[in-house]
């Protein structure tokens, strides 16, 4: 980094501190965090990675996700319990780095995205109007919850 | 099927049970595993005392020995004694009341088993779930002086 970029970097912060308390507040909604009950997917999504689901994770997690001989459940008490309190992030990476078990990390980011869409409409998360992210960062804003939250007063 | 989270059966959701084969008879049955947190925290239970539901179950095995059955949770949970995880626990073989307990990071799958070296018990148990792919974790008692 060379010294005009540092103080390019330096004044930019002094901007942010500067920044009147009114403003910040306005924005404060806007990064509040989400959950799967958001809307965090779309129809479309999950139905494009259905068939994707079929063909590389079915084999052992089972056709209804209700898992197999070995291969635990993707839907239901356990499977949502695992999850509960972690984020997107976390359950996308997990997929990335170990599934499907016999070649990880053989799927791209945008078919696990889809795959993944679909597993929440199986769980009965609601659909929402922007597809599920296919990055790591942007996913870890979006928290699991086993439940649905009560509704903000 | 469960209604904002809350299961429509009755608990409790797992159990073990001993049964006499003899007789055919139960000898004792206990819920087994913590109460899952979506019912433990659930708002229309507030206020109430719920024991131990136990947990449904996926492939939980348990060890057999002596005097012990020890199996570990399927599920996690987060309660006020441990952080995100799930406990392995040894109940007493002829009445079944928990006799100890330990954390495990992630749930148990398969079966635990037990084996000696050099005069020293091990507990040998696989987890896996959430974050955690399948990893052993193997338990003993400190060593004198350690
Ligand atoms: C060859 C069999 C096999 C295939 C194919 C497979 N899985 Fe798995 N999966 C397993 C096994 C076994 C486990 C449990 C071991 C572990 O935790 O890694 C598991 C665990 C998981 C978990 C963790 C579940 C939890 O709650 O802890 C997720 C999520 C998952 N698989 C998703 C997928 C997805 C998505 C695919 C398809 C892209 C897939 N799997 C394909 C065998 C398989």
């Amino acid at each position: 980094m060379n010294v005009k970029m540092r103080n390019a970097a330096a004044i930019l912060v002094l901007a942010a501190m500067a920044c009147p308390l009114g403003l910040l507040r306005a924005q404060a909604p806007a990064v509040e965090s989400r959950s799967v009950w958001d809307g965090v997917y779309t129809e479309d999504q999950a139905k494009r990675g259905e068939p994707i689901y079929r063909k590389e994770c079915a084999a052992c997690h089972g056709d209804m996700l209700t898992g197999g001989e070995s291969a635990p459940p993707l839907t239901g008490g356990a499977f949502l319990a695992n999850w509960n309190g972690l984020t997107m992030g976390d359950l996308f990476d997990r997929i990335r780095k170990t599934m499907p078990q016999s070649v990880p990390g053989r799927l791209t980011r945008q078919q696990d995205a889809d795959i993944l869409a679909f597993v929440l409409r199986v769980n009965k998360f609601p659909v929402g109007k922007t597809e599920l992210y296919r990055q790591s960062e942007m996913l870890r804003e979006i928290r699991f919850e086993a439940t649905k939250p009560a509704p903000k007063k | 099927m469960n209604i904002d989270g809350l299961p429509l059966v009755k608990p409790p959701y797992g159990t073990i049970t001993a049964i006499n084969l003899d007789k055919g008879e139960f000898v004792w049955q206990i819920a087994h595993g913590e109460t899952p947190d979506v019912v433990r925290n659930n708002e229309a239970l507030k206020g109430l005392n719920i024991p131990p539901t136990g947990q449904e179950t996926y492939n939980i095995g348990t060890l057999v020995t002596k005097t012990l059955v020890i199996a570990g949770e399927g599920h996690v949970t987060t309660t006020a004694d441990h952080p995100r995880g799930a406990m392995l626990r040894a109940y007493d073989k002829m009445t079944g009341k928990e006799v100890g307990a330990v954390y495990m990071p992630a749930p148990q799958t398969g079966s635990p088993m037990t084996y000696l070296v050099n005069g020293k018990q091990y507990i040998v148990v696989a987890v896996s779930g959430g974050p955690y792919s399948g990893e052993y974790i193997a338990y003993t008692l400190p060593s004198a002086g350690e």
